[in-house]
């Protein structure tokens, strides 16, 4: 080691970029949030991310060396050995795990793992560069898929909101979107409601956050409004990285426009007057859809400058995740964008009003987004009217695992979770019964089968059984599968996303996975007091990733004791 | 502004300014919670969660990181009940879980805050038993810092510390989850100057110091607070030693100074202090050899030697040098001796009376400071003119990056190299050398120009800059006031601040450790203690009642003029090696009749002494030092070699006093001291005890003024000739932290960080004379010839060559002999 070299510490002064390397981060450096699209752009070039390309990335765009570093090796899609890129990625979430995706892992040359890949309601996934193909076992054919499935026509017959119009002829295209009643809201709002009229309209709507914290929406809204600062920003999480979700995909494959309206009527409430829509990366052809449909609204004069003649302008900018779970949650996603070290930030203070660039920013899901044109439209108190009894509205619920149909179903809140398992979706597979389902993708942790018949499709009855609604992710368990395996794999998605920051959660959930692996202590009583003594220490974790782990052990303790016995027996 | 808030931590009500964080608002209220990634000069992240508290809220109780919390009206907070309590010994169990416990063979055994937390708040056992977690051990992180990546605990201290500190993060967290480490990026090593301050912030002993490793367990070491006196800055340090020898430095707080920060050559380079080479004995010339001898035969013969020297050849044939390296007891007591006992005063030291310097030294290092707590500096614009703290004053420039980065000041930067801090947005002015007088002019015309103009040179910009501020500093460092062009250069500055109105404050740095003490002592031919002036009659008077004898009032000679001057007969020589900074200077040295050199090693002045008198360092006897903004520091005694009879000079000097004939009342350094505080008026009061272990400023008010030159002169440098063919470049030199100095250089493990014997050109000019980086080269000027290898970098101006002084190997005073400019060739050999 000799300290000969001399750089200015940290930075890179004496590094020389290349011509070509130069054009292509002059593509995005002067747009907002230009780390990650420069690093995509490297990667799809070179098929990897080199040294070189670290290098001249974090000189040109003034990133501490070591950071850049550290912030390439966080995000599992970015490959650090050539070719990497093309390397086949195989789905191997919970649900593909149940239809084979381990075997098909094994029988693939070359092939990866990857979490969830949202498409629990198709055969099992797998990602090349940036294609997805559905892989039917034992067959082994590749198949491209472009789309995901449309959502079937509400089977209960029960009226819905963000699923309303998705079905209606060439709803993802701007003619389509407009003749089914698109922007009747944007045009209206800009027209003849001023933004604190738009979010009054939502405060008596009580749309909450549909990305699984059930935030007041209206409430954001206002508090991005007041909060002092400028620009202010929208963000759309879209990031969907839940295992068993896929409603978002749903949303944006078939219905992309209303995400955009959504995104523009935020600008316009709140102020903000540019907007982030931050994809997660594992859906390339839902980010061509979106890219296309954004420069259709652009063209149209709906997106851009002066949209549609009011003076108001909102511009929209795509981002693309790269294999990060924990970018979901609003910090990393925050610092991701930003081209930081993707971990949660502390709270307070909250993104409202110190978010993207410490500037006052509001954070929604692509459902909730989805949801705010139609309720302007419709009116608050049609809205709040979905939902049963005291329950106001709907939410996507994406059913997943062992039954008749899966798929996406938009249910009024309230709904007996029982009517939607049995008479929506069919019920268990022929000869099969339900023995549990995870709740909030699986960060509910599990329910056992008599939970599944008693509560209702809403946060306070399943927290009540010791879970949560969250994103609304129901994946089912039928009586064929392994429970402890079934907590085994989610701890080891746990402990495979967790982002490390924290002390409980990232030292907790590789704990917690070696004893659902078979480590720990031989005896029941005190392997069940250890991992109840790790799951209480989860709960300090600094963000929701590590309190979730703490529920996928706490449940199956508390909900499967037989299972449990059999198991260390 | 500071609104106050009340609380109620544990039943106890708590009023705390604003935005205070709970866990420093409860530390305020005497209510310790325990943390580990939590620190109290860094940004709080609430990675560890070990200082979870209950905090009542609108939903209820919840358990809350109270390091990242801040404090809020009404907030009613526990952080002693079971639920808490229980959270801790969970968590540190989880902590000790994923930890070797090689706390046996870890240097930070015993003073651990993880061992020390698991003590108090732990259940004492690491219950599960676990793979941990493997990693890498051992592993150099830079020449002085060895990283345990599975010690590491992940708490981002020494992360943050570069971070928001240094500005220079060279540590990164990679990959994530379980799998996350700590580490730099492919292999470039933690180069910032101040990274050893890591090893102090790290909570376990994953960052170790790589000079120290193994040499102390700490509960063997005995402490004694001291003070740095590599550079002028004058951190607190505590030396850590044990069986004789010093083991370790560390940084030690005091928030008018350092903050808690060292730099890495005041924390390693340390082993000077137990060299095997280190004098031990007196020694004696005799058969043209240096023989050992006793005491009082070695002083004997010196004062038999004055004595005849100053019969034959009168008093002023006989100098001494003293240095900015030696504490203020040695320096007094050598001036007192030359003015007093021999009666000359040819007394100077290296950058003394050479330098235009003014007396009083900066303001107030806290007026430039920004701690993590605390309001932005006073200072807002800083000018540096011909300083490079980044190289000479370490912890002044983590300073100014912190109040540029958070404090809001603005930087002008005045040299003749790109120094590092250029880095930062502001204007940068480059001189030739010898060009500051010129420079200067244009500044100040830009700064009296009416109005402001559209010209955005760098000039305008940092003339609007000047004119805007309402509290600007200007520091200018002895290369820029050298010379025979030195006093126009001060007066131009001079002429600067005035011009810039009022709140501008002009202030000159000196370098070494105790530049400012040895001026305030009168190491210098035409000032006395005090930095009166010798036509200063009633100073005079005054020390003439103190000493008891008269004192000359004709000016001696200055350091130059004494190694120049074919006059001089005898010569002491204490903390200085003029040998090694001009060969016409060696060779005069061999033509005097007496040479006496007082050092710690034997140093190239030494080979050629009549008598070499081995001298106790800092750490080794009590002394004092004052630091650049005139805070006069202790440094006790820390430890001693019972096989060595080296004796502090003061001691020294009373014996050889008593020798021709003079009393002085001197039993320990600390009656020098007591001397000193009434020999200097400035310094009345400040004795050994009243000076404490955070050192007291002298009053700037009481220092005597500066008489000005009268208006500039209009004599300037004779310009270089610019088209000068056979030697096209300007010389460029300059102090580097790192460089060949004894000091420096004889800890072994940081030799691999030293300046190389090169010297640098702008690539322009290396492409015109055809070299490359690593060339061998043969530098010429009229005064000789250096043979180097050839550096590039952009931040050496075009037409200059850069060569550092006190290279390894390399003396650039070959190039120099003397002189403070010179135009040199560089050739390939
Ligand atoms: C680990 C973790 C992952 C998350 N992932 C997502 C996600 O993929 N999509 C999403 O909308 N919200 C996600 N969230 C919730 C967001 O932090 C945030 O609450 C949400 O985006 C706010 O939007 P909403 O108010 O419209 O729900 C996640 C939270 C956590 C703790
Ligand atoms: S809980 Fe897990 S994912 Fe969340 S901050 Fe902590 S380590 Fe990261
Ligand atoms: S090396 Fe030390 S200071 Fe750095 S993160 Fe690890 S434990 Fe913390
Ligand atoms: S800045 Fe100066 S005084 Fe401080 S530790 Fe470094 S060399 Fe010593
Ligand atoms: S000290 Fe608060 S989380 Fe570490």
């Amino acid at each position: 080691m000799t300290g000969q070299e001399q750089r200015t510490g940290g930075y890179t002064e004496n590094i020389v970029v290349a011509e070509t390397d130069l054009t292509l981060i002059g593509r995005f450096r002067d747009e907002p949030a230009p780390l990650l699209p420069i690093l995509h752009a490297f990667h799809n070039r070179d098929g990897f991310i080199g040294s070189e390309a670290i290098e001249a990335i974090a000189k040109e765009l003034r990133i501490p060396l070591a950071d850049l570093y550290g912030t390439v090796t966080f995000y599992h899609h970015f490959a650090r050995a050539e070719g990497g890129l093309q390397r086949p990625r195989v789905c191997t979430g919970p649900v593909c795990r149940q239809r084979g995706a381990l075997e098909i892992v094994e029988s693939l040359e070359g092939a990866e793992e990857m979490p969830c890949a949202g498409r629990c309601d198709d055969p099992v996934p797998l990602l090349i560069g940036h294609e997805t193909f559905v892989v039917s076992a034992p067959l082994h054919t590749l198949q491209r898929r472009i789309s995901s499935p449309l959502p079937v026509p509400n089977p209960g017959g029960r009226e819905e909101c963000v699923f309303a119009e998705i079905r209606a002829p060439e709803r993802d295209s701007l003619d389509g979107y407009r003749r089914s009643g698109g922007y009747d809201a944007l045009t209206q709002a800009v027209q003849g409601q001023s933004p604190t009229d738009v979010i009054d309209v939502l405060k008596e709507s009580k749309l909450a956050g549909r990305g699984g914290a059930g935030f007041p929406t209206g409430m954001k809204w206002q508090f991005v409004r007041e909060a002092p600062g400028e620009p202010k920003s929208i963000v759309c999480n879209a990031d969907e990285g839940e295992p068993g979700c896929f409603k978002d995909r749903a949303l944006m494959d078939h219905d992309p426009f209303a995400v955009i309206e959504g995104m523009t009527l935020a600008g316009y409430a709140t102020g903000a007057d540019r907007g982030f829509l931050y994809l997660r990366y594992e859906y390339p052809e839902t980010n061509t859809r979106l890219e296309e449909a954004i420069s259709a609204a652009e063209e149209a004069g709906l997106l851009g400058e002066n949209i549609l003649g009011s003076g108001f302008t909102f511009r929209l900018y795509l981002r693309r995740g790269a294999g990060a779970y924990i970018c979901g949650e609003e910090g990393s996603l925050l610092n991701s964008l930003e081209g930081k070290h993707p971990f949660p930030r502390n709270r307070p203070p909250f993104p409202t009003t110190h978010g993207f660039e410490n500037l006052p920013t509001a954070v929604n899901n692509v459902e909730t987004l989805c949801a705010v044109p139609q309720i302007l439209r419709r009116g608050a108190e049609w809205y709040q009217k979905l939902g049963l009894g005291d329950h106001a509205g709907t939410k996507l619920i994406s059913l997943s695992g062992d039954v008749q149909r899966p798929g996406n179903y938009e249910v009024p809140f309230g709904l007996p979770l029982r009517t939607l398992l049995h008479d929506w979706a069919g019920g268990p597979l022929p000869g099969r019964s339900f023995q549990a389902a995870s709740m909030a993708g699986l960060s509910g942790g599990f329910l056992a089968s008599e939970a599944l018949e008693s509560v209702t499709l809403d946060e306070p009855s399943i927290r009540g059984a010791g879970s949560m609604l969250g994103a609304g992710g129901v994946i089912v368990f039928d009586d064929s599968r392994d429970i402890v395996d079934a907590a085994r794999q989610a701890m080891a998605f746990f402990a495979h996303e967790s982002c490390g920051k924290c002390f409980p959660c990232r030292i907790g959930t590789q704990r917690l996975l070696e004893r659902l692996s078979g480590g720990g202590p031989g005896e029941l009583d005190a392997w069940r007091r250890e991992i109840s003594d790790i799951g209480d220490v989860l709960e300090l974790s600094a963000c929701g990733l590590g309190v979730a782990a703490g529920f996928v052990s706490d449940s199956l303790l508390r909900n499967f004791p037989e299972q449990v016995e059999a198991f260390r027996g | 502004m500071t609104d106050n808030v009340t609380l109620t931590i544990n039943e106890k009500e708590v009023s705390v300014p604003a935005r205070t964080l709970l866990v420093d608002a409860a530390r305020m209220a005497g209510i310790e919670i325990p943390v580990f990634c939590s620190h109290p000069k860094l940004d709080p992240v609430g990675c560890c969660r070990m200082c979870l508290v209950e905090v009542d809220g609108p939903r209820g109780t919840a358990m809350m990181a109270s390091c990242t919390m801040p404090v809020g009206d009404g907030m009613v907070v526990r952080t002693n009940t079971e639920q808490v309590q229980t959270v801790q010994e969970a968590n540190l169990a989880f902590i000790l879980l994923n930890h070797p416990l090689d706390c046996p063979i870890c240097d930070k055994g015993g003073e651990c805050p993880l061992q020390d937390q698991t003590m108090r708040f732990g259940p004492g056992i690491s219950q599960l038993i676990e793979p941990k977690r493997l990693a890498k051990k051992h592993y150099d992180i830079s020449d002085t810092i060895v990283l345990d990546q599975e010690r590491c605990v992940l708490c981002w201290r020494c992360i943050r510390y570069l971070e928001e500190w240094e500005d220079k993060p060279q540590l990164g967290l990679f990959e994530r989850g379980n799998e996350t480490i700590v580490d730099i990026q492919d292999g470039r090593p933690v180069d910032a100057k101040t990274g050893g301050n890591i090893i102090d912030l790290c909570p376990v002993g994953a960052l170790t110091n790589r000079v120290s490793r193994f040499a102390y367990r700490p509960w063997e070491i005995e402490r004694t607070p001291s003070v740095c006196m590599h550079c002028s800055v004058g951190c607190n340090v505590r030396l850590d030693s044990r069986t004789h020898q010093l083991r370790r430095i560390v940084g030690r707080e005091n928030m008018q100074v350092n903050d808690q920060w060292i730099c890495d050559k005041g924390r390693f380079a340390h082993a000077w202090v137990n060299d095997e080479n280190r004098l031990a004995a007196p020694l004696l010339r005799k058969n043209g050899k240096l023989t050992p001898v006793q005491w009082n035969e070695a002083l004997a013969y010196i004062a038999d030697r004055i004595t005849g020297i100053k019969e034959k050849y009168g008093a002023d044939s006989i100098g001494a040098i003293g240095s900015g390296k030696i504490s203020n007891e040695s320096n007094y007591a050598l001036q007192r001796f030359m003015r007093t006992v021999v009666g000359t005063n040819n007394i100077d030291h290296r950058d003394g009376g050479e330098v235009a310097a003014l007396p009083t030294g900066l303001p107030a290092l806290a007026e430039l400071m920004k701690p993590q707590y605390g309001p932005d500096p006073q200072v807002d614009t800083v000018l540096l003119f011909g300083v490079d703290p980044s190289e000479e004053l370490p912890i002044l420039d983590l300073h100014l990056k912190r109040g540029i980065l958070r404090g809001g000041v603005k930087l002008i930067i005045a040299h003749a190299r790109k120094i590092e801090l250029t880095r930062y947005d502001g204007p940068y002015l480059a001189y030739l050398p010898g060009g500051e007088s010129l420079l200067l002019d244009r500044l100040i015309q830009a700064v009296q120009g009416p109005g402001m103009s559209e010209d955005e040179s760098s000039i305008q910009t940092a003339a609007k800059l000047l004119k805007e501020s309402e509290n600007a500093l200007i520091v200018y460092g002895p290369m820029a006031a050298r010379g025979d062009d030195g006093p126009s250069v001060r007066d131009g500055l001079e002429q600067l601040a005035q011009a810039a109105g009022e709140g501008t404050r002009l202030a000159y740095a000196g370098l070494d450790g105790n530049a400012q003490g040895c001026r305030d002592m009168g190491v210098l031919p035409d000032r006395l203690p005090g930095q009166f002036p010798l036509e200063d009659a009633s100073a005079r008077t005054r020390l003439e009642g103190l000493w008891g004898c008269s004192i000359s009032s004709s000016p001696g000679y200055t350091y130059k003029q004494m190694l120049d001057s074919q006059e001089m007969r005898a010569l002491f020589v204490n903390g200085a090696n003029p040998a090694a900074e001009s060969p016409d200077w060696s060779a005069s040295l061999e033509e005097l009749e007496l040479l006496v050199v007082t050092d710690l090693l034997p140093t190239e002045t030494a080979q050629k002494a009549n008598v070499v008198l081995p001298a106790l360092g800092w750490a080794e006897s009590d002394g004092t030092y004052t630091n650049l903004e005139r805070r006069v520091q202790r440094a006790p005694k820390a430890v001693s070699d019972p096989k060595s009879r080296a004796a502090p000079d003061w001691m020294m000097l009373t014996h050889l006093a008593k020798q021709m004939g003079a009393s002085w009342p001197f039993s320990d350094a600390r009656s020098v001291t007591a001397e000193i505080a009434r020999a200097v008026p400035a310094y009345a009061g400040l004795t050994w005890e009243a000076l404490g272990d955070q050192g007291l400023q002298w009053d700037a008010g009481s220092a005597p003024a500066t008489e000005s030159s009268g208006g500039r002169t209009s004599e300037r440098m004779p310009e270089l000739a610019a088209d000068n063919a056979e030697f096209p470049l300007n010389l460029v030199t300059g102090t580097v932290l790192y460089d060949g100095g004894t000091l420096f250089s004889l800890t072994d493990q940081m030799h691999g960080m030293a300046h190389g014997a090169t010297v640098t050109l702008n690539p322009v000019d290396a492409a015109e004379f055809g070299l490359d980086p690593g060339s061998a080269v043969t530098v010429q000027s009229e005064q000789g010839q250096l043979d180097l290898t050839v550096g590039i970098d952009v931040q050496v101006q075009t037409g200059t060559a850069w060569i550092p002084e006190s290279l390894p190997g390399a003396p650039v005073g070959a190039l120099l002999n003397g002189s403070y400019i010179q135009r040199v060739k560089v050739e390939k050999r």
